[in-house]
């Protein structure tokens, strides 16, 4: 009796956990799957699909990593780059990046008219490509800027990327991408590579949330070419009114003369 | 013939004028952007935030920028962002993003749709210690599963703009 008493609760401890966690599922508390780059499809229901991108950040021509290097996704829709995070100590940064389903976009942002409510920019461009930069101070090309195509079904893209040191000079960076978590981390030669970047862009101003520009760094920017301008404009007024004196000295001495000569 | 010397002094008398005029506009613009330069210099210096201070004391934007970087993902750390589950597009959802008592900066939040690059939700500032239970979304989403682009902009207590950084979320459409 004792026997059968505990397997009929167990049997309904069972059932209430599988219940419970349904509905708490369905409730929304669970957590959504979005490993290895897919996510699953449910009828009737729009998905699109996340994965894992791993940047890797070394020392050119080693497997140094470089820390604290910044990473900064392209965003269209700002029309910016923006930042996703610093790399650690080992140099890497991951990172949750959508794909593009290649379903009909468009169709899944409607109004309800049924009408399109919106015209922008891809987060990616339709090849599933994406634009990054990394950077950080004191190490070249400043910044790196790369494209990468992201590829549905991967475990973890990966997009290694060399820096070399200012001083070393050199010429601009290089970057390598794997499909797995072991990546490419190295030992490609520079040469082999692709090279986005063969000129650096400058980053935009610090401020640019502001709009205020940078920190003038003597106080005078911008100042000098109006001062120099207006000197010139100063000069050539003044060189008028004193030839204009001048003349003006002239008549009076000769007037003086005309009447001195008259009253002798 | 003495009439027309006076003519022509006259002229030339009207021509100085004109280019001491124009002389006094430009040194007026000069001054004007000196002016503007000192203020900036000025608001750098007396910021709240280190890396303006310390460009203003000379420090490479290369470094300022990593200081800033710095002290932005810092401050993500005291950012919590949950998938965000709505039973319908035009119904509330329970969003749960809040920023950290022991946060520098208050921030706003933006939400970006990663498939179309809208704009689906935008909040006020977010002081820390303080958060955000609940979000209307704009528009209207089908039921589904959206990964989004949460871009969080950074202030000081005095309104002084940081920066930002981004996390990826979810939003989910339930019905």
């Amino acid at each position: 009796m004792n026997r059968k008493k505990r397997l009929l609760t167990g049997i309904l401890c069972m059932a209430l956990c599988l219940t419970a966690g349904t509905a708490w599922a369905a409730q929304g508390q669970g957590t959504v799957s979005e490993n290895n780059g897919q996510t699953d499809i449910m009828a009737g229901v729009v998905v699109d699909y996340m994965g894992k991108l791993r940047f890797e950040v070394y020392k050119e021509g080693t497997t140094t990593p470089i820390e604290e290097a910044s990473v900064e996704l392209y965003i269209p829709s700002r029309d910016r780059y923006i930042l996703l995070g610093l790399t650690n100590s080992n140099g890497a940064l991951e990172l949750d990046v959508s794909y593009n389903p290649s379903a009909d976009l468009a169709a899944q942002f409607l109004n309800a008219d049924g009408t399109l409510a919106f015209q922008g920019t891809l987060l990616y461009l339709n090849s599933n490509e994406i634009q990054y930069q990394v950077y950080k101070s004191g190490w070249l090309p400043y910044p790196y800027q790369g494209t990468e195509v992201l590829i549905i079904n991967q475990d973890t893209q990966v997009i290694t990327v060399y820096l070399y040191k200012k001083s070393t000079g050199g010429g601009g960076g290089s970057t390598s991408s794997g499909g797995s978590s072991s990546g490419n981390s190295g030992g490609s030669s520079r040469d082999d590579l692709f090279d986005p970047n063969d000129g650096e862009v400058p980053l935009p101003d610090l401020n640019e949330g502001e709009k205020t520009g940078g920190i003038p760094k003597t106080g005078v920017e911008g100042a000098v070419p109006y001062w120099f301008a207006s000197a010139v404009f100063f000069l050539v007024a003044g060189g008028i009114f004193g030839f204009l004196w001048k003349k003006e000295q002239d008549i009076k001495k000769r007037e003086r003369r005309y009447w001195g000569e008259k009253n002798t | 013939m003495m009439q027309r010397k006076s003519s022509y002094r006259s002229k030339l008398a009207v021509l100085a004028l004109l280019f001491l005029l124009i002389g006094m506009f430009l040194a007026g613009m000069g001054l004007q952007k000196y002016i503007v330069n000192q203020e900036i210099r000025n608001s750098y210096k007396n910021s709240s935030l280190i890396w303006k201070q310390e460009m203003a004391e000379g420090m490479d934007a290369e470094e300022a920028r990593d200081l800033r970087n710095r002290q932005l993902v810092n401050s993500m750390n005291y950012v919590s962002m949950e998938q965000i589950y709505f039973d319908s597009a035009d119904s509330f959802g329970e969003a749960r993003i809040s920023n950290g008592g022991e946060s520098a900066f208050g921030c706003t939040v933006t939400l970006i749709r990663d498939a179309t690059g809208e704009e689906i939700y935008q909040s006020d500032i977010i002081e820390p210690g303080h958060y955000i239970e609940s979000i209307l979304l704009a528009g209207s989403l089908k039921r589904g599963y959206y990964p989004c682009t949460a871009i969080f902009s950074f202030y000081t207590a005095n309104d002084e703009y940081v920066g930002e950084t981004a996390r990826k979320t979810v939003v989910v459409i339930k019905h």
